[in-house]
């Protein structure tokens, strides 16, 4: 993957723009990251089916999540 | 009177402030100018000097005027940086151009893990998990600010302090920062140390997209 890198001297003020491959590091780096939100949004899928389960079974007894917060649940 | 004939019952003395030292031989050093205080210097024939105390306080300036725009690129580096010992980033608003962009910084532009980090995350999901929450207490390829939604128009803000930044130690940070968005954005609240005895030269704003909005300031102090 290419990655564009921007630069701005202090000393100089000048910018410079340079594309090149992404290192091994960075390549590594991205990987985790990805393998991160990966797992998180399967763990949210999940705490999200539960939730729509729950709220399933609350309507079918006439309820709603309000009527849990005012039992303070 | 032989200078060495000087003692503590006859000390060199002439003048207010004067301090009785000894070098090979019994010898005054006159007091310094206001405001400065005594430092040990081998260098002289003493072995001290008056000098200006070190600055117990920080004195910041911006480094780079008006900040630097966070576009065009997945790194924006400041470079140039010389003879600082604290470094302040300030990130206002980065935004890429891909939703899910998480914001890291990086000295040097070192890409090793030699980012020590102990802290915590908060991850701003649709419904509660209990992984919604977490530690961090390992090193990484750099210093985690925040990440945005999967909403792209979303942003991050945070900001990381640097201290030993002139020094041949490793460098100690805080960090805190935040993404925006309905949901799925992350935020973290770091300290730790890099781990390299490199003096800090540039440093970079690093997203795993192309920035398309925001601002870096980089604010030292020596």
């Amino acid at each position: 993957m290419k990655i564009t890198v921007k630069e701005f001297n202090v000393i100089t003020g000048e910018e410079t723009v340079i594309e090149r491959d992404e290192t091994a590091d960075e390549l590594k780096a991205r990987k985790l990251y990805e393998a991160e939100y990966a797992e998180r949004a399967v763990l949210q899928a999940e705490a999200d089916a539960a939730k729509a389960a729950a709220t399933a079974k609350l309507a079918a007894l006439g309820l709603t999540t309000d009527d849990l917060k005012a039992l303070g649940l | 009177m032989s200078v060495n004939s000087f003692n503590a019952s006859n000390p060199p003395l002439t003048t207010k402030g004067d301090l009785f030292t000894f070098s090979t031989i019994p010898t005054r050093v006159g007091v310094g100018a206001n405001d400065t205080v005594l430092t040990a210097d081998s260098s002289t024939a003493t072995g001290l000097k008056w000098a200006a105390p070190a600055g117990g306080g920080a004195n910041w300036t911006l480094l780079n005027a008006g900040g630097t725009a966070l576009t065009g690129a997945s790194t924006i580096t400041v470079s140039g940086i010389s003879g600082k010992d604290k470094i302040m980033v300030l990130i206002d608003n980065a935004s890429g151009v891909s939703a899910e962009c998480n914001v890291n910084i990086r000295f040097n532009g070192d890409t090793a893990n030699n980012y020590y980090r102990y802290g915590y995350y908060n991850y701003f999901g649709s419904s509660y998990a209990a992984s919604n929450f977490g530690r961090l207490s390992n090193n990484s390829s750099g210093i985690l600010i925040g990440k945005t939604s999967t909403d792209e128009t979303t942003q991050v803000a945070g900001y990381c302090l640097v201290t030993g930044a002139n020094s041949s130690g490793v460098k100690v940070y805080n960090s805190v920062g935040q993404g925006s968005g309905n949901s799925d954005h992350t935020g973290y609240a770091l300290g730790g140390y890099y781990n390299s005895s490199s003096t800090i030269s540039s440093v970079s704003v690093v997203g795993t997209s192309n920035f398309d909005g925001g601002t870096v300031f980089v604010y030292t102090s020596a």
